[in-house]
């Protein structure tokens, strides 16, 4: 038989898992879900959803036929980590991955021309917008071509002077695989924008060398900035 | 009574593990342990605030909480479920008679049931106490990952469709699991690697008043599945945060591009991406275009390493699997994997070395 106190540990654990309900519904009614992962992703948080809720349910209805054991301090630690990462979602919510992120990842632009079925797309070259991810999978069309295209602001050592790398996350699953995707940019008024800047750049497509690594490199004639754009990341088409 | 006593092996409702239950028998400091990570994890935040170093580890760390997720239920509904399984089901019957064939069994099942490394620890666990030997289960739990279809198709497409390099990935992970699993049952009997949590609480049959077959029986057992799947997720999910949250400190503060200087030599390379597979832990569903990132700087043999080891040993595996498993066990099998998946790498550079020549 389950006394008062086991039936209000019960509750207690249902309640962690209606909050995560709700962060839950509250990610997918706003679609910032998308910070973290990419769109199609809403199915199986809607699946989980449906779970929570359900474990909540019998867990409020559980009587007398179920004793719940843990208590005290091991209860309320295991809540605490059940609500940790929703802290953590909200402190990231409004900061999508930039520069300090592209930091601390391989860089490899010539590997883009075989992501996800690279080079097979359709490639409509009378539209003069285009992301980076086009770029890097359909180099050769665009070569030489007159183009614009949006990411943010990125400099280091490597970069060499008088240019900025504009660069963007490509997402698969989540942002814990995210690999960016960039060109150089040469001339404008780049030298005028700060690092993590959003920025919307129009220029001649062409290459460059720096070190061992070849570089899509954009000569621009206008480089503009921008608001964030609503999602931040590039999602490939997988199949 | 809504669990029914029945022979050794039964619980009864007052003898039946409650919620936290295999935790607090199994770790006993794992209160302790979660409390210091509480301290630990929201004490950056409060006194940081915000700048690049947290921003970048929120993103990652919520994004890997956010992909595990659904997984992680799902595979806690599915354990919740194969505790009210009758023990007579075809594959429970088949992977329970045990003996050398079980493996080979197991380790394929992924092709039925494809399921990510985050669902597949509290189903292995719950198929344990079901009676299917450790070992076997070992096999399901480190095959399943690789050896599925969705995996398949994200190699293949990831390597710009080519079919016969995801083959060679799921058949690698099928050997592995399958190895795995003869050198885990040569050391470990009966139950001897498990947790007393996990082995000494055999699986509870719920059947409700009313007799089987009846509405009220399939409702019973539907809310009996879905008890003990909170409570496995509970247990779980505590696990998959602290992992998430090592992880993501190493994806925020470590440089990859430093692994891949330290690859120059065949054998370092696979080397380093064994080490980068344990710790960025990406979901088997994805880890294929991290690998293949590096087609153009390090040999197939390393990418490939990658993409077999990552499935099987990880941090987010491992620490999940330190609710279920002995520590001394969880070294075996990370240690086997290791210099399992060194020495089939090491023959595979030497065949496409010869193959290209």
């Amino acid at each position: 038989m389950t006394s008062r106190s086991d039936k209000k540990r019960k509750l207690w654990v249902a309640a962690g898992y209606l909050v995560w309900a709700g962060a839950l519904v509250w990610l997918l009614a706003s679609g910032r879900y998308q910070a973290f992962l990419r769109p199609g992703f809403w199915a199986l948080l809607l699946w989980a959803l449906a779970i929570l809720l359900l474990f909540a349910g019998v867990l409020f209805l559980s009587g007398r036929d179920f004793s719940l054991a843990g208590k005290g301090p091991a209860l309320w630690a295991r809540l605490g980590v059940l609500i940790v990462p929703l802290v953590y979602v909200l402190a990231a919510q409004e900061q999508p991955l930039g520069s300090h992120a592209l930091g601390k990842r391989f860089f490899e632009p010539r590997y883009m021309d075989r992501f996800a079925g690279g080079g097979r797309g359709f490639v409509d070259l009378d539209d003069p917008r285009v992301t980076l991810m086009d770029i890097l999978q359909h180099f050769s069309a665009y070569e030489g071509r007159r183009i614009t295209t949006e990411g943010m602001v990125y400099r280091d050592e490597v970069v060499p002077p008088g240019h900025f790398l504009l660069f963007r996350f490509i997402i698969v699953c989540c942002a814990a695989d995210a690999m960016p995707a960039g060109a150089l940019v040469l001339g404008g008024d780049g030298d005028s924008f700060e690092q993590d800047t959003w920025v919307s750049v129009e220029g001649v497509l062409g290459l460059k060398q720096v070190g061992d690594l070849v570089f899509p490199l954009i000569d621009a004639e206008s480089i503009t900035r921008i608001d964030p754009p609503k999602d931040p990341y590039l999602f490939p088409r997988l199949f | 009574m809504f669990f029914k006593k029945g022979s050794a092996g039964k619980t009864s409702p007052s003898s039946a593990p409650g919620l936290l239950t295999p935790a607090s028998q199994s770790l006993p400091n794992r209160t302790l342990i979660e409390l210091a990570f509480l301290a630990f994890a929201l004490g950056p935040l409060l006194h940081f605030g915000a700048g690049p170093f947290l921003g970048t580890f929120s993103v990652v760390f919520a994004a890997i909480v956010l992909e595990a997720l659904p997984f992680l239920l799902i595979g806690s509904v599915v354990s919740g479920f194969l505790g009210g399984l009758a023990a007579q089901g075809r594959i429970l019957r088949l992977l329970s008679k045990g003996g050398a064939k079980t493996p080979f069994l197991a380790a394929a099942l992924g092709l039925l049931f494809p399921v990510c490394e985050c669902a597949i620890v509290p189903i292995a666990r719950k198929l344990m106490q079901k009676g299917v030997p450790p070992a076997t289960a070992m096999a399901f739990m480190l095959g399943a990952p690789i050896v599925n279809l969705i995996v398949f198709g994200s190699t293949a497409v990831a390597y710009g469709l080519a079919w016969d390099f995801a083959f060679l990935r799921l058949l690698f992970g099928y050997c592995i699991a399958v190895f795995i699993s003869f050198v885990f049952a040569f050391v470990f009997r009966g139950k001897e690697a498990l947790l007393p949590s996990v082995s000494a609480f055999p699986i509870y049959d719920a059947v409700p008043e009313g007799g089987s077959g009846t509405f009220s029986s399939y409702v019973g057992k539907t809310r009996s599945a879905l008890i003990h799947g909170a409570e496995d997720f509970l247990d779980m999910f505590s696990l998959l945060v602290m992992a998430a949250f090592v992880t993501a400190l190493v994806h925020s503060a470590v440089d990859r591009s430093l692994f891949y200087s330290l690859g120059e030599t065949p054998f370092l390379g696979i080397v380093v991406m064994m080490l980068l597979a344990v710790i960025l832990s990406i979901c088997s569903e994805a880890d294929a275009f991290i690998a293949a990132s590096f087609q153009l700087t390090l040999p197939l043999s390393a990418q490939m390493a990658f993409m077999v080891l990552g499935p099987i040993v990880d941090l987010k595996l491992i620490f999940m699997c330190l609710g279920v498993f002995k520590k001394r066990a969880i070294l075996l099998v990370g240690g086997t994997a290791f210099l399992a998946v060194l020495g089939l790498m090491l023959v595979f550079d030497s065949y496409v070395r010869w193959a290209l020549s």
